[in-house]
């Protein structure tokens, strides 16, 4: 009964890979143009008298941009997991059913018409108008994808990755026009905000989409029963009790909200999506009750690491985290595929 | 035979299935009660998976009424369904590599599911003779070891169950060798008289089964040609007009096998059962 495939247990691995996250929050608060020792950081988040200088750079700085990292990571990571489950296809990715894509075309929309078309919506929503129409981009897109999937009640899970693929290349085709049209200025703002960017977090964004993504992330464990009972097919999975259409459903609205506010404040971010849930799959298995959380718990932290990396190799300038992420992701995912393909 | 249900477990009435158009099955009558062992045989394409998809809930039908237990299977919610019948389709194919044992575990009922250290795991894992495969990876496995560690989920989730229950398996067996197939065979049909289930076995072996079951329903197109116990089932005449062999039921020894002389070439068969079907060829 001993598993001869090379498969850690799941608690210690879910341990650690908490105190992986921590080491790297730690690592992500301490760097930066003002580097900082463990004791200046715990004053500058826990203690009023602190250095002033110390406390703006933490609580202001540092803090809502490493939290902010550390929630679109496990959006993206636990995303990934969950559709690459649904579709019981390792290559599925949020980028694949059009959510990124959408997101991307109502951000790149408000960069370069924002001044005549956004205008009086950014007096309501003062400097929230790109994250909010990436947001409600990204659940339109997935609305009208799965509205061409779905038939009489049931949604054809090929069908809905097809209408993915083409929405995401007409999407594409509107980011491209908006990249036609638009001017210098706003052609730098455009190709930042595709190469994904923590740069700007602050407070604000992380009030705007914590609420959803912890929200996802609570709901998570519900699924993962069910999801492991669809990786036998969606009959097997009817067979031994579980509604496959609500699973579906449930699903495809989570990876909307969750990628969608994600996309919507760090830009386009690759990779997490796809790299975080294979790692663990490889080093855990394809239960989902470990794997969701443990793909989340990656997906922070890899971009945690990312975004300090990004913010260090160039400083005091930034390296845009999208390009960071699949720069080095993308080699150490090939290393590792080819290292397994033997078996 | 023993003790067994008054009323039917499934009750099948007039019941039609069309499905993209096409009609797959027509005007189905059947009443099974527990303790029967039904073996379901036809040629390709007769309807056997379709009224299996049927009987488990899957497929809804076009006309006619299905009661499992005296409710009706389209009032019964998925989850009440897996705790009264248990399925084991064709085929199974996985695209994330799975262990054996978390395959079986997935039939555990509620919050065990999944667990592959549960007791009834390596249970019905011992019971289909796959315990020493626990721990490898399924994709690993042979055909017939997959469909044996498919069979040990089945027979967890129905094990689970409580009172009267259904087991429905299509061609379950069909990569196993003849030795494993006659071994499992005759244990599910054992099980299925001692544990209150009415077992639906869809198969291609004629002689399997009419030594394991306790009755036979011969399906053609879509329709039931007959129904009853293997004696008068497998008659040369209804041999011949389904299948088009030359065969016939020797009950002489310890179990009935259907004995083939020979295939009809189709002319003859076809051409004298119905004789409105003609083929024109150039």
């Amino acid at each position: 009964m001993v598993p001869v495939t090379g498969r850690l247990p799941a608690r210690p691995a879910l341990v650690l890979l908490t105190g992986l996250l921590l080491a790297g929050a730690l690592l992500a608060l301490r760097t930066g143009p003002m580097p900082l020792s463990v004791a200046e950081v715990w004053q500058g988040l826990f203690d009023r008298q602190a250095e002033a200088s110390v406390q703006l750079v933490v609580r202001e700085l540092r803090l809502p941009r490493l939290l902010l990292a550390m929630l679109v990571g496990a959006a993206l990571g636990v995303s990934g997991a969950l559709l690459q489950g649904l579709f019981r296809n390792p290559l599925a990715d949020p980028g694949l059913i059009g959510i990124s894509s959408g997101a991307a075309l109502g951000a790149v929309a408000v960069i370069v018409l924002g001044e005549r078309v956004f205008a009086h919506w950014d007096m309501t929503v003062p400097g929230m108008t790109l994250p909010l129409t990436a947001f409600v981009c990204a659940l339109l897109t997935t609305a009208v994808i799965w509205r061409i999937g779905s038939r009489q009640g049931e949604t054809h899970v090929a069908m809905l990755l097809l209408a993915g693929i083409a929405i995401n290349a007409i999407a594409m085709a509107g980011v491209g026009v908006m990249t036609f049209i638009a001017d210098d200025g706003q052609l730098r703002t455009l190709t930042f905000w595709t190469m994904g960017s923590l740069a700007q977090a602050d407070w604000r964004d992380l009030r705007l989409v914590s609420p959803w993504i912890v929200l996802v992330l609570l709901a998570m464990p519900l699924l993962a029963r069910a999801l492991n009972a669809v990786l036998l097919g969606e009959s097997v999975a009817l067979h031994l009790g579980h509604d496959v259409d609500r699973l579906k459903r449930r699903i495809v609205v989570m990876c909307a909200l969750a990628v969608g506010a994600a996309v919507s404040v760090s830009g386009l971010i690759g990779f997490v999506g796809l790299v975080a849930p294979h790692l663990v799959r490889l080093t855990l298995g394809v239960d989902h009750r470990t794997l969701l959380p443990a793909s989340a718990l990656l997906g922070a932290v890899l971009l945690v690491l990312a975004d300090t990396g990004a913010r260090l190799i160039v400083a005091p300038a930034e390296f845009p985290i999208g390009l960071m992420m699949a720069l080095l992701g993308g080699p150490f995912f090939l290393a590792l595929l080819m290292r397994r393909l033997p078996e | 035979m023993t003790l067994q249900g008054i009323t039917p477990l499934l009750s099948v009435r007039g019941m039609s299935l069309v499905r993209h158009g096409k009609r797959l099955l027509h005007d189905l009558s059947l009443q099974v009660r527990a303790g029967e062992r039904v073996m379901l045989l036809g040629p390709n394409g007769a309807g056997k998976s379709s009224l299996l998809r049927v009987l488990s809930g899957e497929w809804p039908t076009e006309s006619g009424a299905v009661h499992l237990g005296g409710v009706p299977l389209t009032s019964l919610s998925w989850g009440e369904l897996a705790r009264r019948r248990a399925v084991m389709p064709q085929q199974v194919t996985l695209s994330f590599p799975m262990l054996a044992e978390e395959v079986v575990a997935q039939g555990l009922p509620g919050r065990d599911a999944g667990d592959g250290q549960h007791p009834a795991v390596a249970a019905q894992m011992a019971w289909c003779d796959v315990l020493h495969l626990a721990g490898r990876l399924y994709t690993s496995l042979s055909g017939g070891e997959q469909q044996r560690v498919q069979l040990a989920r089945v027979l967890v989730q129905l094990n689970a169950m409580s009172g009267e229950r259904l087991l429905l398996l299509d061609e379950a067996t069909s990569a196993l060798d003849p030795a494993q197939q006659y071994r499992l065979v005759a244990k599910l049909a054992m099980l299925a008289q001692d544990t209150e289930t009415a077992l639906i076995m869809a198969c291609h072996d004629l002689s399997l089964a009419a030594a394991y079951g306790s009755r036979i329903l011969l399906l053609q197109d879509g329709q039931c040609v007959a129904d009853g116990t293997p004696e008068a089932v497998l008659t040369e005449d209804n041999l011949a007009r389904v299948y088009g062999l030359d065969a016939y039921l020797d009950t002489h020894g310890p179990l009935a096998q259907v004995r083939v002389r020979g295939a009809y070439p189709l002319e003859d068969s076809r051409d004298s059962a119905q004789s409105a079907h003609t083929v024109t060829v150039g």
